[in-house]
């Protein structure tokens, strides 16, 4: 599924424009812990996280990830929102938690 | 051959993985292998990293001729063990570096595992990591 798709589907909040983008998901990852996600997330995937700050943009843009969903979120800071429009890296948001979200990737058939 | 320069702020987490970033576009341009260039991208990252959070800062020197070399040169205060140190999951990063989600302890263990030659010195005066990668 491509990331346009899934933040068409989903009603989780988009930063950056996801037609610029228009990647395919590969795949989905799931981690907090930056060095193990850099060791063993694959181009392409979705990574899920809880983390939301600059480094994480920096491992989602340096693994090529088609995107990145902050996961139990209830809203990012103005400061991280710049930061994700500077880097080319496609963000959504959403309050559930990365269970749910899983449920609800599996459920969209990604 | 090329060679670029990169300086190395202690504790600049707002910069962190900036270089990297910098290094990777570089790469891109000079159209290294894509699987090469993700390989370099990661070591470059978390060598960058580590001097952020675990040393009083320094710089990283990229040179390219055939292949490439990274060199990764701090000015302390040095790892103890370094054996220790390259162990999956050992770790000395603070609070604040495990609040944002550093110090799995897997850092240098990424680093060997994708470069194709791997080299640490370190005294007290400081770390030398050097790491060359194989352009063909
Ligand atoms: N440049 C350095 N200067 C001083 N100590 C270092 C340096 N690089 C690594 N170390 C030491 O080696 C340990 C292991 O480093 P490694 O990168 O594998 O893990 P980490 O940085 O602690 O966590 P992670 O990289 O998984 O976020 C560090 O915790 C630190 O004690
Ligand atoms: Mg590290």
């Amino acid at each position: 599924m491509k990331v346009s798709k899934l933040a068409e589907k989903t009603s989780w909040n988009v930063y950056g424009d996801p037609k610029k983008f228009d990647k395919e998901i590969e795949g989905v990852y799931v981690g907090d812990l930056l060095s193990w996600v850099m060791g063993h997330g694959k181009v392409a995937q979705a990574w899920l996280t809880i983390q939301s700050h600059a480094n994480v943009l920096a491992v989602a843009s340096l693994k090529e990830f088609s995107c990145l969903i902050i996961c139990e979120n209830d809203g990012l800071s103005t400061e991280f929102i710049q930061q994700v429009l500077d880097e080319e890296v496609l963000v959504l948001t959403t309050s559930l938690s990365i269970y749910d979200v899983c449920k609800k990737l599996i459920e969209l058939g990604v | 051959m090329m060679k670029y320069s990169y300086v190395i702020n202690k504790d600049d987490y707002i910069n962190a993985g900036k270089v990297s970033s910098q290094i990777k576009k570089i790469l891109k341009e000079l159209n290294v292998r894509p699987d090469i260039l993700r390989r370099m991208a990661i070591a470059c990252y978390e060598a960058e990293i580590n001097m952020i959070i675990h040393s009083f800062g320094g710089e990283i020197t990229l040179v390219i001729d055939n292949k490439a070399e990274f060199i990764f040169k701090d000015i302390g205060p040095g790892i103890k063990d370094i054996t220790l140190a390259m162990k999956p999951g050992y770790s000395t990063a603070n609070e604040r570096a495990r609040e944002l989600g550093f110090g799995a302890g897997m850092g240098l263990v990424n680093i060997k595992k994708v470069s194709d030659e791997f080299n640490i010195e370190s005294s007290t005066k400081g770390t030398i990591l050097t790491l060359r990668f194989d352009l063909l």
